[in-house]
């Protein structure tokens, strides 16, 4: 076991209440707008379906300035009448701690997995504190797969707006699925439900916690490893997702890198596991599905396809590095295109992805330098996809993302005879 | 009378010779001996850096594409091994000759022992120079794309350019060539590329700056345009 990183207060808290069944946790940062809302859900959620249990809620904070951890411990529900049958037999606790480490979600989630773990949880489920619409519902579909059917690991499947998680849609989801063989359909989804066993796994490796994955890259860290050590994995349905709006200071470059880095570097980690994989599976799914109406969005696909042109008139002296000929020429002549007429292949985009991912294996230049060229790349994608499926539903949507995932398995031959050359 | 004189010089020959021979000796079994470590040691390096990556490092830091593009054939590992090979041959002959006890060369190897490690720091200089300014030239080319900076490759080129020009300086300053001279001239082509481009952007960006200010302060009062509102993860 690794060396405590709790504050004192957190393990005099920690002592205090000795034990407990399950431990919620919300990593935040100024955050004060939803904080409310979701530990009123999160308290509703116990108090609704875990009555009998001990539960906890942690609040594992970034050092917010807008007062997000005092709303937090001022946070009470008032009427439990109106949503229980019985009242519960404990009361639900909570501690307040900031984190320790490099600031970002994977430091609070450390902090969060350490007291889960010091306090002998049996699940510990991990939900954003940014949600809107969290419902009391999503802590029976993120715990109950653990405490009751022996899962390890929950993962999240939500109905979200089509234009809603592009990293994920058109490079982390149908990449994981190629290389792992398991269709998790949100592996960076950021509501989890997880077993005790798998959350002293996850504190093991302690060096991992100075890496990407101390920031955004958590979640893949997380669904990769649980994936690839066999832990027992399953999908929860939990509805729609909206969350307040991103900070605009959040940098998708930085965002696109702490993500897809992981991604990568786990290719190395597990690379014995996922070259074995012969075809993709799916999970075990729980939860009722439905159609949810989601709000439009707006999107500045001029913005997108300038990206992506000034990229490729810029970038060739980075990308002939990596990207073949062919590939280069194929970017040119799609480049001519005007913004409505924009489209990017899929064939072509899995073969940039895996040359991608072959340029950071092999060390072709610095890690960061292929990661971050990588974004003009992804707004083209981006916006090809918006192009293309502007008049689409949702589920239209769907089966041109499972058309991408099966380009990315049919490929997955090149990957494999070029990893090791 | 002609027999004494020719006797005689034969005589002193044989008498300079045996004087001479031991030091001839020693001169060739230094040259052979010299080859031969320099052999030796040529193989050791080169099969310790190949044992070591370092190619594959050369290759990951753009070294090996610089060879490439100057038509090198041999990798850096080898190249490496000759250098050294070249360099321990160049020290044998000097021991070799200073071991006739010749005045000239016994002064050259001292003056090139002495100015030997200020040749090897000018190269580090260089090489190292050469690697920066690839590293920051491209990660600059790359926020700059980023960023949607329309002049990305030309103010990427320029900052690759100034840094090579720094550690060319810097390099030429430490093998001591007209080292005055190059400083003055470095300072000089610096300071007025500088001054240029204040002057020409000044005088010929008058009305655009005058543009992009007025801009800047009418875009300040006015809303900004909202930012995509999906999220990307």
């Amino acid at each position: 076991m690794p060396k405590s990183i709790l504050i004192k207060e957190a393990k005099e808290k920690v002592k205090e209440y000795n034990k407990a069944d399950i431990v919620v946790g919300i990593p935040s940062y100024n955050n004060a707008r939803t904080i409310s809302h979701v530990v009123r859900a999160v308290s509703a959620g116990l108090a609704k379906y875990f009555s009998k249990y001990n539960c906890i809620i942690v609040n594992s904070d970034g050092g917010s300035k807008d007062g997000t951890p005092d709303l937090f411990k001022e946070t009470i529900v008032e009427d439990f009448d109106t949503i229980l049958m019985e009242h519960p037999v404990y009361p639900v606790h909570k501690i307040v701690t900031p984190y320790h480490g490099i600031p970002g979600k994977g430091s609070a989630f450390r902090t969060i997995f350490e007291i889960g773990h010091l306090l002998q949880a049996k699940v510990c489920a991990v939900v954003d504190s940014d949600l809107r619409s969290i419902t009391p519902e999503w802590l029976e579909a993120l715990i109950e797969p653990v405490l009751f059917h022996g899962f390890d690991f929950v993962a999240p499947l939500y109905q979200r707006h089509k234009y809603d998680g592009t990293i994920t849609n058109s490079i982390v989801y149908p990449l994981t699925r190629a290389l792992y063989g398991k269709r998790i359909r949100q592996p960076i989804g950021g509501e989890f439900g997880i077993s005790g066993n798998l959350v002293s796994f996850f504190l093991k490796n302690k060096k991992i916690y100075y890496t990407d994955v101390a920031r955004f890259g958590i979640d893949i860290w997380m669904t990769t490893t649980a994936v690839a050590c066999d832990f027992k994995i399953c999908q929860s349905f939990l509805g729609a997702k909206i969350h307040d709006p991103k900070d605009p200071g959040t940098d998708l470059v930085s965002m696109l890198s702490q993500v897809v880095g992981p991604v990568f570097n786990l290719m190395e980690t597990y690379n014995d596991s996922w070259s074995e994989v012969a075809n993709s599976v799916p999970v075990p799914e729980f939860g009722f599905k439905f159609e949810v109406a989601t709000d439009p969005v707006r999107v500045n696909l001029e913005r997108m396809v300038e990206s992506f042109k000034q990229g490729v008139s810029d970038l060739v002296s980075v990308w002939e590095k990596f990207l073949s000929g062919d590939v280069l020429s194929e970017l040119r002549r799609i480049a001519s295109y005007n913004v409505l007429e924009f489209r990017f292949p899929k064939e072509l985009w899995v073969r940039i992805i895996y040359d991608f991912s072959l340029a950071y294996h092999k060390k072709v230049l610095a890690k960061d330098h292929i990661l971050k060229s990588l974004t003009p790349l992804y707004l083209g994608r981006t916006a090809s996809f918006v192009n293309e499926t502007m008049e689409s539903t949702s589920s239209e949507v769907e089966e041109r993302i499972e058309s991408l995932c099966q380009e990315f398995e049919k490929q997955r031959s090149y990957l494999l005879s070029k990893w090791e050359k | 009378m002609s027999f004494i004189l020719i006797s005689s010089f034969f005589v002193q020959f044989w008498e300079r010779l045996k004087i001479l021979s031991p030091k001839v000796l020693e001169f060739l079994l230094i040259i052979v001996l010299g080859f031969v470590l320099a052999w030796i040691l040529k193989v050791v390096v080169r099969e310790i850096l190949k044992t070591v990556k370092f190619d594959s490092l050369c290759y990951r830091i753009g070294l090996s594409s610089a060879l490439a593009r100057a038509n090198v054939k041999r990798t850096p590992s080898e190249i490496t091994g000759l250098t050294v090979y070249c360099v321990v041959i160049f020290l044998t002959l000097l021991v070799s000759l200073s071991s006739l006890n010749i005045r000239a060369v016994d002064q050259m190897a001292s003056s090139f022992l002495v100015y030997l490690p200020r040749f090897l720091i000018a190269v580090l200089v260089l090489i190292f120079g050469y690697l920066l300014a690839g590293f920051v030239g491209r990660a600059i080319l790359i926020a700059l794309v980023n960023a949607q900076v329309k002049s990305a490759k030309p103010i990427s080129i320029a900052v690759h350019v100034l840094i090579l020009i720094l550690f060319l300086a810097m390099g030429i300053e430490q093998l001591g060539i007209a080292k005055g001279v190059v400083v003055a001239t470095f300072s000089i082509l610096f300071g007025g590329v500088v001054l240029a481009l204040a002057i020409a952007f000044g005088l010929g960006g008058k009305d655009m700056a005058k543009d992009f200010l007025e801009k800047r302060v009418k875009s300040s009062r006015e809303p900004k345009k909202k930012p995509d509102e999906f999220s990307h993860i």
